[in-house]
Order: C-alpha cells, then structure tokens, then sequence
C-alpha cells in the first residue's frame, strides 16, 4: 500500500515539477528567441536544474538584464555574476551574509553570457555544498579565480 | 490421549490422520462407561472433525493466495517505483527548439558559462 502512495506521490511530482515556473514565465516572452530547461542535469556531481533563455538581440538581452537585476559591465571584475532568484522569476537577493552563511531555500543562480546572449539560471540550489559546487564550476569554466 | 479434545487437537494439527483418529475414538470408547457416555457421539464428531479440518486447510490455502498476489503486487510497484524514479533522474530537456536536446542544451550552457559578464 505505502508503494502504491510512492508511485500516485511521484508521478503528481512529475507532473507539477516537470518545467519551472521561471522557465514556463520566461520562455513565451518576446525577447527570448530559444528558451530550454533541463531537468536534471549534473554539474561536477550535483544535480540541479537549469534554464538558459537567449535573446533575440543585444536590446532584448540588455532588457532581460534589467529585469533580472544582473548589474552588467563589460568591464566587470568578477567572471560570472550570482544572484538569486525565485523560481517564478521574481528576483530576491540570496547573497551570502557576512558571516559565509547562505540561505538557499527556493533559491537559484543567474548567470548571464553577453557573446551567447544568454541568460542562465541554476535551479534547485538547495542546499550551501551544491551552491559552492556550482560556485566553482562557474569560476573554472569562465576562467575567474 | 485422554480426552476427545486431545485428540482432535492432534488430528487439526495434522499430527494424526483419521485412521488414526478413529482407533483412538475406539481405544477410547473401550470401557463401558465411556462407551454409554460417548459412543453416539463419536458417530458425529469425527465427520464434523474432518469437515472443520478441511475447512482449516481450504482457509489457509485460500489466504496462502491472497498473500501471494500480496507479494506479487507489492513486488510490482516496487519495481515499478523503483523504474519510475530512475527515469525521473535522467536528464531531460523542455525547449522551444525541438531541435535542442540535452546534448546541444548542456553545451550551449558551456559556452555561456564560459563566456559569462
């Protein structure tokens, strides 16, 4: 009986969490030209969730910037900008506090590649080990420190 | 055995059969006494042993089934949870282009990472 609940459980969750509301928010905007969420994805052996969206031009991608509030500098220092984000796509900052600790809840990771026009978010951040682990990922792929 | 409990006890429990059953009824209907006090009824008590053990054995085997389609449909969805959650750990991708699948996906996320502001 208790599996019968597992499986009716698990596939009401497939259900409602088969696409993220950011994604299903963002991909029918008229600015994105391609949006793709992929569930399930590893990144250096944690699984998270991404949404990339990429504009259909610089406007549209600067616009998308904006409304994000990824603060965007082409001289900027740090290679790889972090904010955090509610699944729905409201912004809420979810930096780290002073003290190192960070509350993940709910939380994501934006990112944004002006040469690809491309925004991307990091969902499912749960918990601070997968955040540092994607932290890192980031940092050594865009060649930060 | 000294007493008809005793003996339909131990045939219940399949440690006697009837012939045996019936020799101890005899052995025990021997003396006179026993004989005006039981020897009628032991015409209805062994039938009525035999039918309740048959009874006791049809039910066992009938819940023996039950449990086993139990099992059965236990080990199913088990299997089929266990399916079900493997393939909902896969990688999948959503897109707008249905040309983009988790391959393409995964490396334009590099490229962006690489190239991020």
């Amino acid at each position: 009986m208790r599996q019968a609940f597992l499986l009716v459980f698990m596939a009401v969750g497939l259900l409602a969490s088969a696409q993220s509301s950011f994604y299903r928010n963002y991909s029918t905007r008229r600015e994105v030209e391609t949006a793709v969420y992929i569930k399930n994805h590893r990144i250096d052996g944690v699984k998270v969730d991404v949404t990339l969206l990429r504009a259909r031009d610089r406007q549209a991608f600067l616009k998308l910037l904006a409304e994000l509030q990824i603060p965007y500098s082409p001289y900027h220092p740090a290679r790889g900008v972090f904010l955090g984000l509610r699944d729905d796509g409201n912004p809420r900052l979810k930096l780290p506090a002073a003290d190192g600790k960070v509350s993940l809840r709910g939380a994501c990771l934006i990112g944004a590649s002006e040469a690809e026009l491309t925004v991307y978010v990091f969902h499912r951040v749960k918990n601070e080990a997968r955040f540092r682990r994607i932290v890192q990922y980031v940092m050594r792929m865009s060649g930060g420190g | 055995m000294n007493s008809i409990d005793q003996m339909l006890e131990a045939f219940y429990s399949g440690s006697i059969g009837q012939p045996e059953l019936e020799s101890l009824f005899d052995a025990f209907l021997g003396s006179r006494e026993v004989r005006e006090r039981w020897a009628t009824d032991a015409a209805v008590i062994i039938p009525l042993a035999v039918a309740r053990r048959d009874r006791r054995m049809r039910t066992r085997a009938a819940h023996r089934g039950w449990r086993v389609a139990a099992a059965i449909l236990v080990l199913v969805v088990s299997v089929g949870s266990a399916v079900a959650y493997a393939k909902e750990q896969q990688p999948r991708v959503y897109s707008t282009d249905a040309a983009c699948d988790v391959v393409c996906a995964v490396q334009w996320l590099d490229n962006a990472v690489e190239t991020a502001l």
